[in-house]
């Protein structure tokens, strides 16, 4: 009991990765095993095997947990059958030689070469019709620092010169839908959303690996998902992720995600943390921030345009229209008094000549009168009717006509005599002529 | 967003500032048309007004369909 507990406590301190459990779907067993036999062991001769079977038992045995080897490749032959590549250790005499297969070395998204350091993934396997031992990686990566960073620089320069990192397009006006790739466990998406301002946005995310050896197929399946279903929907994809070494950022340094990236229909901003070395799939995507703040931030700045011109548009307008009103305004308050000005001015004219005019009709009425008078009086002293009363008398001839001498008046015609009061008729009884 | 509101905030953005254009070209702004102008220009930032207020994001993690396309 007191040793488990040591063994537990053992294991819980351990620095090792926990060993994969031993898959036992087939197993290939030796010709001769131990048998128990009522109270008595009786041990059985060494089992014998033929090549065949002795190379199958092995590989079975070498197949039944996974195994990391860290050495520096010293031959690197990409084939269509695979890569070979040769591990030895940088100190010491260690080789081994190992075999990837052609679809996990395509999927791999690391430029290998001579003179790396790397760490392979896989089991060993004896290649039975030669009865080669070699080495199965499933996974290689660059082990350390240096090696890192010169992988990063060669696929860096090779992606670099295919123009990936020239094409930025433009992010669409009023972004409103969003695809989001990263991991849903941690501060990340939180940090993202929260600094995303109240749009009514629709926010559509793919949880995702965002470290290890997983990360990189889930992303590529998470933008290739994205593209195939959503491109008509979606206005952009954010892939974030915090910040870390150049180890953690593997997967965004990785050439099949930096050419998935590069591949989207859907304009990519990255959101990458990152301390040095900016990650791949960030230098391709159409913008690059460092923080998934950043990335929230130019969601919003894509609704700048709204947020800026409508008060300045509504100024512009209701100010220049208030502008004109208040012109039109004192127009017509200087119109209004100057009307009235000239009004005053006509009542004060009138006023100062109203006497003057009253005046002079007045004289008009006098003389007038005057002259009526005169003409009165004229009319009067050359009246028949005065001189009738007077004593004169008007003479008219038998026919009716005014008698101005005697000249045409015989004795014995008929003449007519007006005078004052009256007529009468009489015959000339002598004519006298001067 | 789809295109069609997109685009709806970008013409009525773009009309907003043809009436602004309208109003710096005016040497002596008529009363009449420029109060025509200022009713369409108020219609158009009462729409753009409604687009800035504060609406809740949606959030929606698909990870059922990822699942099913990896099975696939």
């Amino acid at each position: 009991m007191a040793r488990r507990t040591q063994a537990n406590l053992f294991s819980a301190q351990s620095d090792e990765p926990a060993k994969p459990k031993i898959p036992r779907k087939k197993k290939i067993a030796a010709p001769d095993e131990t048998v128990v036999t009522g109270r008595d062991v009786v041990e059985k001769p060494e089992p014998v095997f033929s090549v065949g079977e002795f190379l199958d038992y092995v590989n079975e045995l070498f197949r039944a947990r996974e195994y990391a080897v860290v050495g520096e490749i010293t031959e690197c032959n990409p084939h269509p059958s695979g890569l070979y590549f040769t591990l030895k250790d940088k100190e010491g005499n260690g080789v081994l030689s190992c075999y990837m297969n052609p679809y996990a070395y395509r999927t791999l998204g690391v430029q290998l070469e001579a003179g790396m350091l790397v760490k392979a993934t896989g089991a060993p396997n004896v290649y039975k019709p030669k009865g080669r031992f070699s080495f199965v990686a499933r996974q290689v990566e660059p082990f350390g620092e240096g090696s890192l960073r010169h992988a990063y620089e060669l696929l860096k320069k090779k992606l670099e010169a295919e123009g990936l990192f020239t094409r930025k397009r433009e992010l669409p006006e009023f972004i409103g839908t969003v695809g989001i790739i990263t991991s849903r466990t941690g501060a990340v998406i939180d940090d993202f959303r929260k600094n995303l301002k109240p749009l009514g946005l629709s926010l559509r995310m793919i949880d995702v690996r965002v470290e290890g050896a997983s990360a990189p197929g889930q992303i590529i399946r998470a933008l290739e998902r994205f593209n195939a279903r959503m491109a008509g929907e979606l206005d952009a994809i954010v892939l974030i992720r915090g910040g870390g070494s150049l180890e953690d950022m593997q997967p965004f340094n990785n050439e099949l995600v930096a050419r998935a990236v590069f591949a989207s229909h859907i304009p990519v901003i990255a959101g990458l943390g990152h301390d040095r070395d900016v990650p791949i799939a960030a230098l391709v995507a159409d913008r690059a921030t460092s923080t998934p703040s950043f990335a929230a931030a130019m969601v919003n700045d894509s609704w700048r345009r709204l947020f800026e011109d409508v008060p300045r548009f509504e100024d512009a307008v209701f100010g220049a229209y208030e502008d004109r009103l208040r012109d039109v305004a004192h127009a017509l308050g200087t119109a209004a008094a100057h009307l009235a000005g000239t009004f005053r001015a006509i009542a004060a004219r009138y006023e100062r000549h109203a006497e003057r005019l009253a005046e002079f009709f007045k004289r008009l009425i006098d003389q007038a009168n005057d002259r009526l008078k005169y003409a009165d009086r004229v009319l009067s002293a050359m009246s028949p009717e005065r001189n009738l009363k007077l004593g004169y008398s008007i003479l008219f001839s038998g026919d009716g006509k005014v008698l101005r001498s005697v000249d045409g008046v015989e004795k014995g015609s008929r003449v007519k005599a007006r005078l004052d009061k009256g007529l009468f008729e009489a015959v000339v009884d002598k004519v006298e002529k001067k | 967003m789809t295109d069609n509101k997109k685009e709806n905030i970008g013409q009525k953005l773009g009309k907003l500032e043809e009436i602004v254009k309208w109003f710096e070209e005016q040497k002596e702004i008529d009363v009449e048309k420029g109060l025509e102008k200022v009713k369409e220009g108020a219609s158009l930032i009462k729409e753009l007004r409604t687009k800035m207020k504060a609406v809740e994001n949606e959030f929606q993690e698909i990870k059922k369909d990822l699942e099913k396309s990896e099975e696939e």
